[in-house]
């Protein structure tokens, strides 16, 4: 059955090649999954998610999903070897339960992940990236000195870096959380890859990659370093991190990497057209904001910090921008807390010292 | 010919820029002239291939008549974009690649480790 659900949602997510897509009702589409043949079923899997993919339409695809039993409680790790290649999802090298490998970049995108699927299971209730048992594949070793990792909309991908400035990207646990979270965030909100929205959803996979790294070392709020890509760096570079959800623009500052270019208020936002309209600079703004209610209500961030993030996020639309992204977490902490909380106060707090009056 | 590459995004966010004139890297001597006269061949091999004056970074979009319409652009969660420019032509490209059926040739990805082979990485402000 899981197979048969990653199918599924592997349709969802790639092109369109059946002549036929959109010309059958989705109601009919639905009979023949249920009663269809395996042939029949497939086609019109295949054709509801297109459907859904053309009308951008987020419960098409949760619905889609529910005509299939839950995948169950289950985590299912993957770790798949790229050896250098392009070609995803790459050789099969170790699956859930199996023994550790000898390759320590295959552990750490294997315990990484797992580590992120227990915090969203135990602390947020969710299952998994898609909330239905969704399988964590992961590939290591992509491309040649490859400086990057990414969610695909399928799958995490990691580099080994170049070794000269970038290390492997699964040496931070933050980068394996972080890159999960947008699968998360494509499960549920949906942001907007650009401009505000796109710099939303990249706070959110700092705050979440961030939050993995607490949790699993059972840290505070206040002892946390509030850094990602702590160890991503190579020796020879001056910097700490990629980022600082502390004090955005402090990570870096480097010859040949230059400066760490986050604002940390919006009277520093930045407009350009490079990078998705900033989406990997103005996410510092979102990101001290969260920090800033971390360390106001103390105590391990994903308790009530991380909670009320990971509600509001169920809640925001693909168009969602900062300033209604703290509405909706000042709403959220609202019906988690109680009007006139010192939670909800705190996120009231949070925003408008980042610059975002409510 | 000078011929410079560009990238922004990607998870860490940080731009880098690799730039290269390939005569006077020839009388510095510090790069082997076979390995630079093949880049120039490279380059001319693109520029029959007509890869310059594209935008292989954007997502199919509504009115390609490859889709369908009204096909929502998707783009990755931290993908990386690169520009490739010589002698004021140029052509785009996202890693991984968006949406596009036509793809990116596989001339562009050579140039890429080429250039990043010849040339040090300098900063590359991304605002």
């Amino acid at each position: 059955m899981k197979d048969r659900q990653l199918n599924v949602t592997r349709s969802l997510l790639r092109p369109a090649r059946h002549p036929l897509h959109c010309i059958v009702p989705p109601h009919m589409l639905k009979e023949i999954v249920k009663r269809g043949d395996a042939a029949q079923k497939e086609w019109a899997l295949e054709t509801l998610a297109v459907s859904a993919r053309l009308r951008g339409n987020r419960e098409i695809l949760g619905e889609l999903l529910g005509l299939f039993p839950s995948a169950g409680d289950e985590k299912v790790r993957t770790v798949y070897d790229a050896r250098g290649g392009e070609a995803l999802p790459g050789v099969r090298v170790r699956g859930e339960g199996d023994p550790t490998s000898k390759d320590e970049e295959v552990n750490e995108a294997y315990d990484g992940a797992g580590v992120t699927y227990d915090l969203y299971r135990k602390r947020f209730k969710r299952n998994s990236i898609d909330d239905r048992g969704m399988r964590l594949d992961s590939t290591v070793h992509y491309g040649e000195n490859f400086d990057n990792a990414f969610w695909n909309g399928k799958q995490m991908v990691y580099g080994d870096g170049d070794g000269q400035l970038f290390n492997r990207f699964t040496i931070a646990i933050d980068v394996i959380g972080h890159e999960l979270t947008h699968g998360v965030t494509q499960f549920s909100s949906g942001l907007a890859y650009q401009g505000q929205s796109g710099a939303l959803n990249e706070s959110i996979s700092d705050v979440f990659g961030s939050l993995v790294k607490q949790y699993r070392a059972k840290e505070t709020a206040k002892r946390a370093d509030w850094l990602i890509g702590a160890g991503l760096l190579a020796k020879a570079v001056k910097g700490i991190a990629l980022r600082s959800m502390k004090a955005p623009g402090s990570a870096y500052d480097d010859p040949v990497l230059g400066r760490d270019p986050q604002p940390a208020h919006m009277k520093d936002f930045v407009k350009t057209t490079s990078d998705n309209g900033g989406v990997h600079i103005n996410s510092g703004i979102p990101n001290h904001a969260f920090y800033l209610l971390a360390i106001a209500l103390g105590g391990s961030a994903w308790v009530k910090a991380g909670q009320i993030w990971y509600r509001a996020l169920q809640q925001f639309k693909p168009a969602t921008n900062f300033a209604s992204a703290a509405s909706i977490t000042v709403q959220t902490a609202r019906g988690l807390y109680g009007s006139s909380s010192r939670e909800e106060k705190a996120v009231v707090t949070a925003w408008k010292s980042v610059g975002i009056d409510l | 010919m000078k011929i410079t590459l560009t990238v922004t995004g990607g998870f860490t966010g940080v731009g880098g820029k690799w730039e290269i004139d390939i005569p006077a890297a020839q009388a510095q001597r510090g790069t082997n002239p076979g390995d630079l006269e093949s880049f120039a061949q490279l380059v001319g091999d693109a520029r029959a291939a007509g890869v310059f004056g594209h935008d292989y970074s954007a997502a199919a979009q509504p009115g390609d008549a490859s889709v369908p319409a009204r096909l929502p652009a998707r783009i990755p969660a931290d993908l990386q974009t690169y520009q490739l420019q010589v002698d004021g032509e140029s052509v785009r490209w996202s890693e991984p690649a968006a949406e596009n059926p036509a793809g990116v040739p596989q001339l562009v990805r050579q140039l890429k480790q080429r250039i990043q082979r010849y040339a040090p990485r300098q900063p590359y402000p991304s605002r």
